[in-house]
């Protein structure tokens, strides 16, 4: 039985949308692997998550040194890469304790992974960026800007003790726009061909991505945040629907022409 | 490859070819290679082929890239530049915009 792309990311997110549904019903914080820092949940971001480096890696070194995408992929390996060094850096800093230890490393990890997503974007479309129109790009800001109402809307009902951490964690909103909009573009322009899968997962991926910060932004303020955090889920659906596009890609382009 | 008597026809034919592999490599070397396989998978046909074949290779772009084939197109004409308006160069594009 051949199990197409599609059915085979819908139950990889099923599947992790289960786990954490187990591991908020059987609290796993009362079962850390390390303690304060790494919980059952904790073990898709260390060792699954790589596997979207890998394959990453694979078609960097299919396209080489030609053509945009060639850079484009490597600026998405880099940022997959810095993305991953976040995560074991956020643990070794045991974040999950209440207290901050007032390194920001991590989340200057974290910004950087998403100039560096945002770049893949803007390299991957760049050869077709006659195509794209001022319409499509205002409509892309239009939506992105509905992934800010939210955190800003929270931050002004509340009074903000924490101004520092508020403001780092503030940031997120405003990058997972910046990064959406040439996503946008991008479903649009390949709308219809085989490439569409590829920037539908990216899309979806960001929008994860948006989700899982405004949830760690109110969860951080509300000091609720926990590994079994909802945050946590959108981040894992970030790396697998990240994971599925790149490997479509691997598919279509993957298989060198024999002559 | 089969070659015209005309030697004429046959610069045409590589100047074509050359601004449909330069407008794909562009892209990448897997999308020019993707394209490459395609035609000759589904069509036994090759990029040098294409003025006698244009709706296969119309199909293979449309399949791969979907609705940024207009603008690949578009880049393949301007590609081929002032001469565009010559018969040879105006009957494969307009094949591949109907």
């Amino acid at each position: 039985m051949q199990v197409s792309q599609k059915g085979a990311l819908l139950a990889c997110l099923g599947i992790m949308g289960f786990v954490y549904f187990a591991a908020n019903i059987f609290e796993q914080e009362n079962y850390p692997i390390i303690e304060n820092s790494v919980y059952p949940t904790d073990i898709f971001f260390i060792v699954i998550s790589p596997i979207t480096i890998i394959i990453a890696a694979i078609l960097v070194v299919r396209h080489g040194t030609t053509g945009n995408h060639s850079i484009a992929w490597i600026l998405f390996l880099a940022g997959s890469i810095l993305w991953y060094a976040a995560d074991l850096t956020y643990y070794y800093n045991s974040e999950y304790i209440a207290e901050n230890n007032q390194s920001y490393l991590v989340d200057y990890l974290y910004y950087s992974s998403y100039f560096l997503y945002f770049g893949f974007m803007v390299f991957y479309l760049r050869p077709r960026k006659n195509k794209i129109t001022k319409k499509i790009i205002i409509l892309g800001i239009i939506i992105s800007t509905s992934f800010i109402a939210p955190s800003m809307y929270f931050i002004s009902q509340k009074s903000v003790d924490d101004n520092a951490e508020t403001g780092i964690n503030l940031v997120y909103p405003f990058l997972d726009s910046m990064v959406f909009v040439p996503a946008f573009v991008a479903v649009i322009l390949f709308f219809r061909g085989e490439m569409n899968f590829l920037w539908i997962t990216m899309t979806l991926g960001v929008v994860c991505m948006a989700v899982a910060d405004t949830v760690f932004l109110v969860e951080r303020y509300l000091e609720i945040f926990s590994a079994s955090s909802m945050a946590n889920l959108f981040f894992a659906w970030k790396w697998i629907l990240f994971g599925f596009g790149a490997y479509s890609h691997v598919r279509i382009f993957g298989a060198k022409v024999t002559q | 490859m089969n070659f015209s008597v005309h030697p004429e026809e046959n610069i045409d034919k590589a100047f074509l070819a050359f601004c449909i592999e330069i407008v794909l490599l562009r892209m990448g070397k897997p999308q020019y290679e993707k394209v490459v396989s395609r035609l000759e998978k589904e069509y036994q046909t090759y990029i040098p082929e294409c003025d006698k074949t244009p709706l296969a290779l119309k199909r293979v772009l449309q399949d791969i890239f979907g609705d940024a084939y207009d603008d690949i197109l578009k880049e393949i004409r301007s590609e081929i530049g002032e001469i565009v308006s010559k018969k040879y160069y105006t009957d494969f594009l307009t094949t591949m915009t109907k």
